[in-house]
């Protein structure tokens, strides 16, 4: 029993219609910034005010974080994986062409098959 | 010329679908809460707290960081809201068909419930403040750890749609809506369907930020994250924007797996009593999506690590989503 949806217009409806999604940004987009506007704006001056949150040390003039922790979480996910990966990558351009012409072997058995099943 | 009318019609209507996008949000998240204390033998605020919270936020001083870039720090949270009100546009909702039907199909859902994470950690880096970095990073981590079990139950959806009809946009909501998969997959593929529900239920906390999720935010551990430095009016669009979300998506699995109507196949009501009926009934739906897929959970389980996240997206959940795809698309093919 198929759903009877009111307004349904039926077969092969279009994919994608960049005029209506930016005719209703526009009136979203207004919308929200209308919104918006009822907010307060901008804030009292004040020593410290301004400077981000850190705990209530004293703010620093850079406080970068470095990628490898950025990622700590990511790569201990998968550190097995990275670990591998790290290993094939011996720096020498003969290893990297042979997984080039490895990858695109598999790929082309793949499509091979893809294309005999499919016929 | 038709054509030219029916889009300025619904053009028209597109107001009314914010109005009623960010009153549902707000609904449901006061619903949340309320739940959510009972569940823990808490009072819990009341079910309008989050309007009045929205009232205070506006009220309140919109701080910007003295090393934040300005412009994106405040764009951020717009374009966060934006995208998950525009989202309800292409939804099908309240029974009816999406109100710009036919104007955009899954692709564009599939990016746009994107938009808000990444405007989210686009809003942390650009605040200037460590926390708010790594709570940014963190949001990426998981984007990226969610979206390919996301995308496999999507474009699977699609394709048992294809298989049974390749005339029909398997990609357009309102295709998904009038033919209800269940109906296209035979009894294995039913499993499968099951199987890719439950990955769905398990990628929405993430995909909403909420506990096991939230690790982007995460209070306890890096102060309020990504959100740290916002506060004020910008603070109250990104709330807002995440109980926005929190509709869209439910609508979504509601239109992937639950888009029967009750009126008039299962009571006999025609017209507006109908549609009546239809919509009390998708708002029924709605909220047993809401309940088990974030209610139930944040107070249920708690936090990931940042690496558990990872793993689990990649790992037990991906692997629901793949099998339930092989499943479901051998029973289609049974079917046909």
């Amino acid at each position: 029993m198929a759903a009877e949806i009111p307004g349904f217009s039926g077969i092969m409806a279009t994919g994608w219609s960049p005029l209506m999604f930016i005719g209703a940004l526009a009136i979203v987009l207004m919308l929200v910034i209308a919104l918006r506007s009822f907010g307060k704006k901008g804030f009292k001056e004040g020593k410290f005010r301004a400077d981000a949150f850190l705990s209530g040390n004293e703010p620093m003039e850079k406080h970068d974080v470095k990628a490898s922790n950025f990622f700590w979480g990511f790569f201990e996910a998968f550190k097995g994986y990275y670990e591998k990966m790290l290993a094939i990558h011996t720096g020498f351009v003969n290893d990297y062409i042979f997984w080039f012409l490895f990858c695109v072997s598999l790929l082309l058995i793949a499509l091979c098959m893809g294309v005999s099943l499919w016929a | 010329m038709n054509l030219l009318t029916g889009a300025i019609a619904s053009l028209l209507l597109v107001p009314i679908f914010v109005v009623v996008g960010i009153f549902l949000g707000l609904l449901f998240r006061g619903i949340d809460r309320k739940l959510g204390a009972r569940m823990q033998a808490r009072v819990g605020p009341p079910v309008r707290q989050p309007f009045i919270d929205l009232r205070k936020l506006l009220m309140k001083e919109n701080m910007v960081p003295r090393h934040a870039i300005g412009w994106v720090f405040n764009s951020a949270p717009v374009i966060a809201l934006v995208s998950a009100l525009l989202l309800l546009l292409y939804l099908p909702l309240f029974g009816f068909a999406p109100l710009l039907e036919g104007y955009g199909d899954l692709i564009l859902i599939m990016y746009l419930l994107m938009v808000p994470a990444i405007a989210l950690a686009i809003g942390g880096f650009s605040s200037g403040s460590t926390y708010a970095s790594v709570g940014a990073q963190r949001e990426l981590v998981l984007m990226m750890s969610y979206e390919f079990a996301l995308a496999v139950v999507t474009v699977t959806i699609a394709f048992i749609v294809s298989l049974a009809n390749p005339l029909l946009n398997a990609f357009s909501l309102a295709t998904l809506a009038a033919l209800p998969v269940w109906e296209l997959a035979g009894p294995i593929g039913a499993i499968g369907l099951v199987l890719l529900l439950l990955a769905l239920m398990l990628v929405m906390p993430a995909e909403l930020g909420r506990i096991p999720g939230d690790i982007a935010e995460a209070k306890t551990e890096i102060a309020d994250g990504v959100l740290v430095e916002y506060s004020g009016r910008n603070l109250a669009l990104f709330n807002l924007a995440q109980d926005v979300r929190t509709i869209a998506f439910a609508a979504l699995v509601v239109a992937f797996f639950f888009p029967y109507n009750i009126a008039p196949h299962f009571i006999t009501l025609e017209g507006s009593a109908g549609m009546i009926a239809n919509a009390a009934f998708f708002l029924i739906k709605l909220f047993i999506v809401v309940f088990a897929g974030s209610i139930f959970v944040h107070v249920a389980v708690a936090r990931f690590r940042v690496d558990q996240a990872a793993k689990t997206y990649w790992g037990p959940v991906l692997g629901i989503a793949l099998v339930g795809m092989a499943l479901a698309i051998f029973g289609a093919m049974m079917v046909i």
